[in-house]
């Protein structure tokens, strides 16, 4: 099998490269320490002290993150933890990129970040300072760490990236429209060169008391490293992650003319909503197709041509059932192998479609797929090609990655060979 | 050096993230690149520490730690 597709040159000229990678995760800091622990399937699922004596308490937070160390003292107090895990993986990711901020056109480069809370951690501790104490203990700091936009503005502080600098949210698929929102500022010629990707520092009591409420959250506190079980007969639900991903995007010529190493391209986007419900997906995956299909369409690929899907995979009951139905329908003709990294870095939120973007690049410039952590048996329901137990080593010409978040926001890219 | 001094610096290096070399009591805020936000955190931070309100006009940039520390122990004394 080879990983060549029937892709034209004319839908190659929209492609866009994919030069750097920056990952803070659950699985670990850095590129290296990711693809070590997530193509081993290792869950990171654990007890989380932060959390103790809620209904669940048990989350993925990023190991050793030490942000004084990595960003200094001062600029470490000035942000949210979200903003200090943006930073630190868009700095990772520039570095990947062989650029240097001090010799690059600043106001060429872009920044689009996906996030869901933002910097609502912050909020949550300044609003419990307000009750104690009232309002002369609140932090002013308060409004330069809670607003969803502070990450990207404190990734164009750090890097002087002077151009186009926004934050998008989509719930849980904001990472992946930030990419899709990056290519497009690439293929406008408003920016040569897009930091995009996302984060998420929200694993707050009120929050994960909410999530644990509305029946989203895996409830097997007795073995938390076996609560995230995307595709399995015995998924009850997700398990709450944090963490940052960055991918710098450059137009595949200029990418080329530097000659920059190219890990991937990401050749197309779509984006669609249910219009159905706050929480639930639309029962019959309408929403979620349209975005794959018109991914699909955007990169000029047949379905036929992709060998791997980076599936949402949440692990609630509700999700991977009607995903792996759609799956079924789009590709039905030859089922591509299907990952969800959920089951190793838990659901990141407004970062996980960055971050597993991430991993889908890394999939196909390796050509090897990683476990679903978890997966003992597959539920029944599921007619999928779910990727268990050990990596699948194979040729990847192109793949899939999709991200749909409440509100019935989806968004779904696709990562072609270099 | 005074137990509130240690404890004035302390807050400027650990709520404000000054470098603990730069904290000797002739540097000006301004030589320590404190802006108007940063004053104010500083000033929270000193009310929640010493019960005692020291206000942004008496952190104004031009002053030094040691003017700072100054203002901080006459109301201290008042205070006492």
């Amino acid at each position: 099998m080879t990983g060549a597709t029937t892709r034209t040159t004319r839908a190659e000229r929209y492609d866009v490269a994919v030069t750097g990678l920056g990952l803070l995760t659950p699985a670990g800091i850095g590129v290296a320490a990711n693809e070590a622990r997530v193509w081993s399937g290792e869950s990171t699922a654990t007890r989380d002290e932060a959390l103790a004596g809620l209904p669940v308490d048990f989350s993925c937070r990023v190991p050793d993150f030490d942000p004084v160390a990595l960003l200094g003292r001062r600029a470490a107090l000035r942000m949210d933890r979200v903003s200090q895990l943006g930073v630190a993986a868009a700095r990772q990711a520039v570095a990947d990129a062989g650029l240097d901020p001090a010799a690059w056109d600043g106001a060429r480069v872009g920044v689009v970040i996906g996030t869901s809370f933002g910097g609502s951690a912050s909020f949550e501790r300044e609003y419990d300072s307000f009750v104690q104490g009232g309002a002369s203990v609140v932090s002013p700091q308060l409004m330069v760490k809670a607003p969803v936009n502070m990450t990207a503005g404190y990734i164009a502080m750090d890097c002087q990236a002077l151009g186009p600098n926004q934050v998008v949210s989509s719930a849980c698929a904001s990472g992946t429209t930030a990419i899709g929102y990056g290519r497009m500022l690439l293929e406008s010629g408003a920016c040569d060169i897009v930091l995009a990707g996302g984060a998420e520092a929200a694993l707050t009591p009120t929050g994960m008391a909410s999530l644990y409420r509305m029946g989203a959250l895996s409830r097997r506190g007795h073995a938390p490293a076996e609560a995230s079980r995307p595709f399995d007969a015995d998924r009850d639900g997700f398990v709450a992650g944090e963490g940052a991903g960055v991918l710098v995007l450059e137009r595949l010529a200029d990418a080329r003319a530097r000659r920059a190493r190219v890990h991937a391209r990401i050749s197309g986007f779509g984006a669609s909503a249910d219009g159905h419900h706050p929480s639930a997906p639309h029962p019959g995956g309408e929403g979620a197709e349209r975005a794959v299909r018109a991914a699909l369409a955007d990169a000029c690929l047949p379905a036929r041509e992709v060998a791997h899907i980076n599936a949402h995979g949440t692990s609630t009951p509700l999700n991977d059932v009607t995903e792996s139905r759609m799956i079924g329908r789009v590709f039905g003709e030859r089922p591509p192998a299907v990952t969800s990294a959920k089951g190793v870095i838990g659901h990141l939120i407004g970062a996980a479609g960055a971050v597993e973007a991430a991993y889908t690049v890394l999939a196909v410039a390796r050509g090897s797929v990683p476990p679903t952590a978890n997966l003992g048996g597959v539920d029944p329901e599921i007619e999928a090609d779910v990727v268990a137990k050990e990596a699948r080593p194979m040729a990847i010409g192109a793949a899939v990655s999709n991200s749909f978040g409440f509100g019935g926001q989806n968004a779904v890219v696709v990562v072609t060979a270099a | 050096m005074s137990s509130v001094q240690n404890r004035f610096f302390g807050l400027l290096a650990n709520k404000i993230g000054i470098e603990t070399a730069a904290l000797v009591p002739d540097a000006t805020l301004e030589s320590l690149d404190l802006d108007s936000l940063l004053l104010i955190e500083l000033s929270v931070a000193v009310e929640k520490e010493f019960g005692v309100v020291v206000d942004e006009t008496e952190l104004s940039v031009e002053r030094t730690l040691g003017d700072v520390l100054a203002t901080l122990d006459e109301k201290l004394a008042v205070q006492a």
